[in-house]
């Protein structure tokens, strides 16, 4: 290794974190006051040893009977003192500071002179040199190292040159002899500074771990306290639809309200429902979104035709609040672009609504566009409402999930916080983003823009198409009979589903039998010579999963329809279903009126069985 | 209040530059200072040693060898570098046995430490042992060939002219001084130097006679004596008589011929 890479290596600092550089500081800052503190005591006792070494071995000179205190005394107690004096004052005042470690290293390396002198140039002394160094490298600092390392590299030079016999014990040794000697230090640096160079890539990385940890430790906090939160909010989510549901059923319990309230009663659990199922699929969405499994269909739609339907949707609710929705092209329309319909609809869904529900008179509009850019063309919806507005300093926080501009809003809104969210998320995943631009009480503008694809032979036509009318509400269907004759197996292990289920289908004029498990499903249908025309699989039971009772269908031959329900709406759960051998899939909730299509759907593709269910059963 | 905190706040710096100037200065001084000792002569003559064996002296001049005196003061620390410097030489690695000088130490002590060795005087005779049994004594009788001589109140130390401990004399049978001066090239300081070599030398070349070209038998080369000044001991002062004064070699030569005054050197 390059000794230069090695002494620019002693100190890495490239590229630090700051709460690591901080770490990494105090922690260095720690080690240098200990290592001064160290050496409060080792230059006490060094000048200690001085003064004993000069007592012992020459304590008096003589002339003659005379004597007189030896030089070496003086040297020991006068010298040691100097010496240990100022880097005492620094470790006691400027402890930590580099000036006093470099002071430090600097009487270290001249003790090493001093008690060389003191001892008659003894050989042995000079070890004193490389126990120094290796002291000195205490400190995890190069600097040290190499200053000490001059001091001695000087003192045999300017010794070695004039008084060799002062430091090297003869007269005859060669003038480059301290270089010879220079050399022994700096062989042992090399190794003092690789050691230093490791010592702080260690260090380096224990505060870069400490920094992680900590950071992981201040996540899960705020984790925890977002799961909190997050339970908080859809408790409240959830309570409150729930007591619509409840508290409506209860009260027609009671009895005594005539068909008209009934209805409204009706309606009112409905929408509670649909309330419920929309939080549970926001929270779904969320979920894939942070799990990286949002996945996106892309293919060719009408935009002026989702356009449309979002108003046309939406109308009613804006025409409920006494305010006016509104929509334009500024553009030419592409006839199609590429993107997913149904999240390009759902973002569209969730910021007109959004835009509805803060808007309490004036006008939502939409304003759509095609830009073309030199990377491909981008279709922009700009939402535009006259509504409440936001805070400039909480334009971003509206886009974190479950956070709406204050508390206040939620209390007067309602909602979960997770519609903007959603929409952003989506949106990128479109290759696009949602920003906003908002003053309070004048209004926002939130603009959509998704990746359109190539627009290359596509045609354009003008916008000045008139919006399809808004649909009027539609009652539920009455009841249908176009199952009659048909024998179906259900495979529930929820009584009440089993029970609403095996209401509609004998409703609908199906003969319906029931398993409480995927075992006893396959079980009722093996023991039968005739077999039922189609199977509603529950894909989670007990004792056997609709997976199995499945694939087990599958394996032995029977190639019965099955329509899997299941509660599972993450991304691939369809797919699993099919792979299963299922040739349907719906999920709960779902509608009745999709229950009995999906029947009809599935029951048309697939063969009448031969032989007679009910016979079988009932035998 | 807070402008004087400023004010010292903002001398602090300056007052730890100089300080670590001053100390830095301090420090280039001790280092000068313990350098310069090492090398400082001692502030006496050496010009007074004698040139001669002392016509007055009651050594003994060996008749076959060379006799190499070894003047000492027997507490001198920095003596010891140089009875182990010469340990090395009389080493018999180094010499062969006819190489081998005999070997006179003169180890000058006070006259009043001889006379206190009583047992009656308990109380000095911890004192008197100091001077009679001292580690350099004890290092001195193992050299080779040696006898250690005390001389009490160093007049026979006086006679050979030396003042400071650690001079090494070195006379050849017939009496003519070879050698003078010290054997290390620094106080206290042990280790290979040019006066060493050149003793050695001197030491080798007694027994390797080189043949003379005009006769065909072996003669010894001449060996040019050197001085003192050229090679100065550095020691302490030994033990002479009082009021002896720095002397040349006649006066030395003098001096040494009043013998009913001095005190039989004793051999130790």
């Amino acid at each position: 290794m390059n000794p230069l890479s090695i002494l620019r290596s002693c100190w890495p600092e490239g590229s630090l974190r700051e709460a690591t550089r901080q770490k990494l500081v105090m922690r260095q800052l720690s080690l240098h006051t200990r290592a001064d503190r160290m050496f409060r005591v080792i230059l006490l006792l060094q000048w200690v040893a001085g003064v004993v070494v000069a007592l012992w071995v020459s304590p008096r000179t003589w002339i003659g009977a005379q004597s007189m205190v030896h030089a070496h005394v003086i040297f020991a107690i006068v010298g040691g003192g100097l010496l240990a004096s100022l880097p005492l004052a620094m470790i006691a005042w400027r402890p930590g500071r580099l000036s006093t470690r470099l002071c430090i290293a600097v009487a270290q390396a001249l003790f090493s002179c001093l008690l060389i002198h003191l001892s008659g140039g003894r050989i042995e002394t000079h070890f004193h040199v490389f126990g120094s160094l290796a002291i000195l490298a205490a400190y995890r600092d190069w600097r040290v190292i190499a200053l000490a390392s001059l001091v001695v590299a000087g003192d045999h030079f300017l010794r070695g040159v004039w008084w060799s016999e002062s430091v090297f014990g003869i007269t005859t040794a060669s003038r480059w002899r301290w270089v010879e000697h220079t050399a022994w230090v700096a062989f042992e640096d090399v190794f003092l500074f690789i050691i230093i160079r490791q010592s702080n890539v260690e260090m380096r990385q224990s505060a870069n771990l400490l920094t992680d940890l900590e950071n992981a430790k201040r996540e899960a906090e705020l984790a925890n306290k977002s799961k909190d939160d997050f339970l908080v909010k859809v408790s409240h989510e959830i309570r409150t639809p729930l007591n619509g549901v409840l508290g409506f059923t209860e009260v027609m319990q009671r009895g005594g309200h005539t068909a008209e309230q009934q209805k409204k009663f009706l309606q009112t659990i409905h929408r509670s429902g649909q309330h419920l199922l929309r939080l549970i699929n926001d929270i779904l969405d969320i979920s894939k979104m942070e799990s990286g499994h949002l996945d996106c269909q892309l293919g060719r739609c009408r935009p002026d035709k989702v356009i449309d339907e979002i108003v046309s949707v939406l109308r009613v609710r804006a025409a409920e609040k006494g305010i006016e929705l509104e929509s334009c092209w500024r553009t030419a329309v592409p006839e199609t672009i590429e993107t997913d319909e149904m999240r390009f609809s759902q973002v569209l869904m969730n910021l007109v609504g959004n835009a509805i529900k803060f808007t309490e008179h004036g006008t939502v509009r939409l304003t759509a566009g095609i830009h073309r850019t030199d990377e491909g063309s981008i279709l922009v919806v700009e939402i535009t409402d006259t509504g409440i507005g936001i805070h400039p300093e909480k334009l971003e926080r509206i886009f974190s999930p479950f956070q709406q501009a204050d508390n206040s809003i939620t209390r007067r809104f309602g909602g979960t916080g997770l519609g903007l969210p959603i929409s952003r998320q989506l949106a990128r995943a479109l290759g696009g983003d949602v920003s906003v631009e908002s003053q309070v009480g004048r209004g926002s503008c939130f603009r959509l823009f998704i990746r359109a694809g190539s627009l290359d032979g596509i045609a354009l036509h003008n916008p000045a198409a008139p919006l399809p009318e808004a649909p009027q509400p539609t009652s539920p269907p009455a009841n249908r009979t176009d199952l009659e004759g048909m024998s179906i197996l259900l495979c529930e292990d929820g009584e009440i589903n089993r029970e609403l289920i095996g209401w509609v289908l004998t409703a609908a004029g199906a003969s319906v039998s029931y398993a409480e498990n995927g075992q006893q499903g396959v079980d009722l249908i093996e023991d039968c010579v005739e077999k039922p025309d189609l199977v509603l699989m529950d894909m989670q039971m007990p004792v056997m999963d609709g997976y199995a009772a499945t694939q087990t269908l599958r394996a032995r031959g029977i190639d019965l329809p099955v329509i899997a329900l299941t509660a599972h709406a993450m991304s691939g759960d369809e797919q699993k279903c099919l792979a299963a051998g299922c040739s349907g899939y719906l999920t709960k909730p779902f509608r009745l009126e999709a229950l009995l299509d999906m029947i009809d759907n599935t029951f048309e593709t697939t063969e009448q069985a031969e032989a007679s269910w009910e016979d079988c059963v009932g035998a | 209040m807070r402008s004087d905190q400023q004010f010292y706040k903002g001398w602090r710096p300056v007052a730890w530059i100089v300080l670590g100037t001053l100390w830095l200065v301090g420090l280039g001084g001790l280092w000068y200072a313990t350098t310069r000792y090492q090398f400082r002569r001692p502030p006496v003559a050496e010009s007074s040693i004698a040139t001669s064996w002392p016509a007055t002296s009651r050594l003994e001049l060996a008749a076959r060898r060379d006799t190499l005196v070894y003047l000492i003061h027997p507490r001198c620390p920095c003596t010891r570098a140089s009875t182990r410097q010469l340990q090395r030489l009389l080493d018999g690695n180094l010499l062969r046995r006819e190489q081998q000088p005999r070997v006179l130490v003169l180890a000058s002590v006070p006259s009043g430490a001889e006379a206190s060795a009583s047992p009656r005087h308990e109380a000095q005779r911890e004192t008197d042992s100091s001077w009679t049994d001292t580690d350099l004594l004890r290092r001195c009788r193992q050299l080779p060939r040696s006898t250690v001589v005390l001389d009490v109140g160093g007049e026979e130390s006086q006679r050979f002219g030396g003042r400071i401990s650690g001079t090494v004399l070195l006379f050849d049978s017939a009496g003519n001084r070879l050698f003078a001066g010290g054997i290390t090239a620094a106080r206290g300081l042990e280790g290979d130097n040019p006066a060493a070599a050149r003793l050695h030398d001197l030491l080798c070349r007694q027994a390797t006679p080189s043949p003379s070209l005009l006769t065909g038998h072996s003669v010894s080369s001449p060996r040019p004596s050197l001085s003192a000044e050229t090679f100065p001991a550095l020691g302490c002062q030994l033990c002479l008589p009082s009021g002896a004064a720095p002397s040349d070699d006649s006066q030395a030569a003098t001096a040494a011929q009043t013998p009913r005054k001095t005190p039989l050197p004793r051999a130790l």
